[in-house]
């Protein structure tokens, strides 16, 4: 006589359930490489750029048009997206792009063509850069990856002569300074003498050298207004005394 | 091995002897396991050759290291095979429990069924027949399958009853 097999259980379609999980390992796998090694765009755009530009305004609105030459900060920490970074480095340094190391000579130029990072100024000293960029130009040669297509970069601390920020956008900007702010073409002139500049939501270009911090943009109206009240309460505060 | 539980015979004496439990073999999954390995080792590869490593991929892969993880144990749970003093049971289910009790009186013999994978990894699964001949029970991926047998015979030679070979 045949022996019955004893089976408690229901047959389950097991097998379809370890293909699918085959499946989508292979299917994570692939994303991983591809937009690791091969296309790093491709996850940007799926994730990280759109939550940036979210989070980065690309547009003011109800704003201001500013000028302002002002003393620069002694720290400066932006997180920009912008269309066009430019350092004079004033003493040797190294570039890294991705894995290779270029020696950037004393008095080079480096210039980053659509670069979206992260940048730490402190003392006259770019303490951080790093992120990434489209193109690289050093003097004013091409630098390209040698393994890849992606452009991560990252700048060895060292003494700066000049940074310009091209097209950009920050959320806020506070310390105190000494200058001139120039507001809607002379409209309002605030000069600034050791007060506290604070701005919200600029879009433009900034020029920082050694001395002196250039923002010429736009504002938030909103911002005048508070510029305009603390210097207003200042005044007040000294006249009263 | 096994939970030690201590019973009185029908003349008063103490008799003691261990329960022991056994489930699928965590060798089973071993594919899976791999699966995980490939995966965490190419990110270590991408941060080690300083790439990009991208956000949703790397949610994706954490993701999938939980569900096997998680559901490779929750599946490993399903079914317990235990060989108490003299009986094989077997008990399925996650809250709802079904049992199958096989006194050791009426087993006839074993047969033990590895392919080559299960052979290189040492687990396989156990049919055990009985005496009546209709029914068998399917003691499925448990970890060294010849000692699980080795085990079951001891307990039927100490009741005095050698398995037909």
């Amino acid at each position: 006589m045949e022996a019955r097999t004893y089976e408690l259980d229901k047959k389950k379609p097991k097998s379809r359930l370890v293909l699918t999980l085959v499946f989508i390992f292979f299917g994570i796998t692939g994303f991983l490489v591809y937009t690791s090694f091969f296309n790093p765009e491709l996850g940007e755009s799926l994730t990280g750029k759109v939550i940036k530009n979210n989070q980065q305004k690309t547009t003011v609105e109800d704003a201001a048009d500013i000028y302002a030459v002002l003393e620069a900060p002694s720290k400066l920490e932006l997180k920009p997206i912008a269309t066009k970074l430019s350092i004079r480095i004033e003493k040797q340094t190294n570039l890294y792009v991705g894995n290779q190391k270029i020696e950037i000579p004393n008095k080079a130029s480096i210039i980053l063509d659509d670069f979206d990072g992260e940048i730490k100024i402190e003392s006259r000293t770019i303490r951080e850069l790093k992120g990434k960029s489209s193109k690289i130009l050093v003097d004013g040669l091409p630098i390209t990856q040698k393994s890849g297509s992606d452009n991560n970069i990252n700048l060895e601390s060292g003494p700066f002569e000049f940074l310009q920020i091209t097209d950009f956008f920050i959320s806020s900007l506070s310390y105190t300074t000494s200058g001139k702010i120039n507001i809607n073409q002379d409209k309002i002139i605030i000069t600034l003498d050791k007060e506290e500049f604070r701005i919200k939501d600029f879009k433009g270009n900034m020029d920082l050298t050694k001395n002196n911090l250039k923002l010429n943009g736009v504002i938030e109206k909103e911002s005048v207004d508070k510029i305009l009240g603390s210097i207003y309460k200042k005044q007040a505060e000294v006249s009263e005394s | 091995m096994g939970r030690e539980v201590v019973e009185l015979n029908a003349d008063g004496k103490k008799k003691r002897f261990k329960i022991i439990k056994s489930n699928n073999s965590r060798k089973l999954y071993i594919p899976f396991y791999l699966m995980l390995i490939i995966l965490l080792g190419t990110i270590f590869y991408i941060r080690v050759n300083n790439k990009p490593l991208n956000y949703l991929a790397l949610v994706m892969v954490i993701a999938f290291s939980v569900i096997i993880i998680l559901g490779t144990e929750i599946h490993r749970l399903y079914n317990t095979y235990k060989i108490t003093e003299n009986s094989l049971i077997h008990i399925m289910g996650y809250f709802t429990k079904q049992s199958k009790r096989m006194d050791f009186n009426a087993i006839s013999d074993f047969y033990i069924v590895q392919n080559l994978w299960q052979r290189i990894f040492s687990y396989g699964n156990i049919e055990v027949r009985l005496y009546s001949g209709d029914t068998t029970i399917s003691v499925k991926n448990i970890n060294n399958p010849s000692q699980f047998i080795d085990i079951i015979e001891q307990r039927i030679r100490s009741m005095g009853n050698q398995p037909y070979k």
